[in-house]
């Protein structure tokens, strides 16, 4: 039996922040959405260190993840990390060109899988804009009013073949605005958080990208930052608390565009365990909803 | 003796125990084995001529392994057999009573590198007596940075790019959710798939992880 969306969670969001995990079941439940999670996968592999350290071994492994997907009855696998998805993205990718996907699949076979090339990969974000938009305006009875700074997660910038390269950025922003946000203009949008410069030069990462950033959200006022990238929330939680050795302070709420989307439809706040969060998420969400 | 002639004769004499063997061009062969193996491809490389004609041995440090290259000349043909030695071990088969010119060379790679052949006379040919640095050795070192290390160990031991703590999955319950996801690490025998396809591309060899150890054999 088929499925329409297939929902790949990765590492981050179940053992880092099981509160996305909450959200994005409770929104996809009120939404009525046909969806699964999908079983029995491993790491998207994570993009930055294997793919450059082992692109063989990354794209059996995204492959893997990709044949289950098929085998699981996914028509669509839908992540919510950014990190993921630009791996399972570039899998896909990859894998459309024949002689590739043979290559791949004489090593899958031997574990009893074989990769098709039929599942086409989705952000979350892309998928709710695309499929449910005005269903989840209509369900925004609560309304996230509070002054967000995105973060546009590097990640996100891998546009299909002829597709806007700001396409899914740019939805993301109209969907966190019609949950009643009022998102802001910082200039430094499309500056990377130092995430991936943070395994090599943790000190470079934290005040010269980092800091900078938070810097330009202040500037203009924002009251948190959602972003879709669970790397660069990690990175904007630990690296404030981080960046305090360095006489810096910020105290910037750090949210998943699925929880804001969750606030919004009226799911409480109590069941979503945003305590989780190390920056002050739950104190926003007082001021916000009381 | 042209090289697939050479190669022909190898593969039935040595059979299962020739990892690889490529013939690149009319008058070159490169035959990999294990370690354990050497002493029967080097009596099947010298035996393929009555002129078959040792010529030397190289020796090359690639982080994690010295790799030998047993270098033989038949008729016109050079055979190289190939081994790989773990810089754990560092101990590999005298060859001198198949090919005596050896034990020059391995004399020569002793000093310079630090790889013992078990059955060599022990003394040295160019360091002197009491010198035990081993000039032309690198550091035990594979190809993942340091920083990447944990990440990797991480990454075999559960198919997760991050550590799982049992607060973590006290967290989940709390949360409504089940302890463990459903990824890979929820199963022993996918486990075990993940592990075996890490193998079998490679990865483990090439970023020197030891399966059996499970852990990576640089710090």
């Amino acid at each position: 039996m088929m499925v329409k969306y297939g929902i790949f969670l990765g590492c981050f969001i179940p053992f880092r922040y099981p509160c996305v995990e909450v959200a994005i079941k409770k929104v996809m439940d009120a939404l009525g959405a046909d969806y699964t999670i999908l079983t029995d996968y491993t790491c998207c592999p994570e993009p930055m260190l294997t793919r450059l350290v082992d692109p063989d071994f990354w794209l059996v492994t995204a492959a893997r993840n990709l044949a289950l997907a098929e085998e699981q009855g996914v028509k669509e696998l839908v992540v919510p990390c950014c990190g993921c998805y630009e791996s399972l993205y570039e899998a896909e990718h990859a894998l459309e060109d024949k002689e590739k996907r043979d290559e791949v699949n004489q090593v899958l076979s031997k574990f009893g899988h074989e990769y098709k090339g039929t599942i086409r990969v989705e952000c979350l974000t892309g998928i709710l804009y695309r499929d449910f938009m005005s269903k989840l305006e209509e369900m925004a009875t609560k309304p996230f009013r509070a002054r967000v700074a995105i973060h546009y997660c590097c990640h996100l910038f891998r546009p299909r073949p002829g597709e806007d390269i700001w396409l899914k950025h740019d939805r993301s922003r109209d969907l966190i605005r019609s949950m009643g946000a009022e998102v802001l203009r910082y200039k430094l949008e499309r500056f990377c958080c130092g995430f991936p410069a943070f395994q090599v030069d943790p000190e470079f990462s934290l005040k010269e990208r980092l800091a900078p950033k938070l810097a330009s959200m202040r500037a203009v006022g924002a009251e948190c930052v959602v972003t879709a990238c669970m790397a660069c929330i990690t990175q904007f939680e630990r690296g404030q608390v981080m960046l305090r050795r360095y006489g810096i302070r910020y105290n910037m709420p750090i949210l998943h565009p699925i929880e804001v989307i969750a606030l919004a439809i009226g799911i409480k706040p109590e069941e979503l365990g945003l305590e989780v969060h190390r920056s002050p998420v739950p104190e926003l969400v007082k001021r916000i909803y009381g | 003796m042209r090289a697939g002639e050479i190669a022909s004769k190898l593969k039935e004499a040595l059979g299962p125990k020739i990892l690889k063997i490529e013939a690149p061009t009319e008058r070159r062969v490169f035959l990999t084995v294990k370690e354990e193996d050497l002493e029967d491809a080097m009596k099947a490389v010298m035996g393929l001529a009555r002129e078959a004609r040792f010529m030397t041995i190289s020796a090359v440090d690639e982080g994690l392994d010295v790799e030998l290259l047993y270098h033989v000349d038949v008729k016109g043909t050079v055979v190289t057999v190939r081994i790989k030695v773990p810089k754990e071990e560092m101990e590999v088969l005298d060859i001198s009573h198949i090919a005596p010119a050896a034990e020059f060379i391995e004399r020569e790679i002793r000093d310079l590198f630090g790889v013992e052949f078990v059955g060599l006379k022990p003394e040295k040919l160019y360091t002197p007596e009491g010198y035990e640095e081993k000039p032309l050795r690198k550091p035990m070192e594979g190809r993942l940075p340091p920083q990447a290390r944990p990440m990797a160990e991480v990454l075999m031991e559960s198919a997760c790019s991050v550590s799982v703590s049992r607060a973590v999955m006290r967290k989940r319950e709390d949360l409504g959710l089940s302890p463990m996801p459903p990824m890979a690490m929820a199963k022993p025998e996918v486990m075990e798939e993940i592990r075996k396809m890490a193998i079998e591309t490679g990865f483990t060899e090439r970023v020197g992880y030891d399966v059996e150890k499970k852990r990576l054999r640089y710090r």
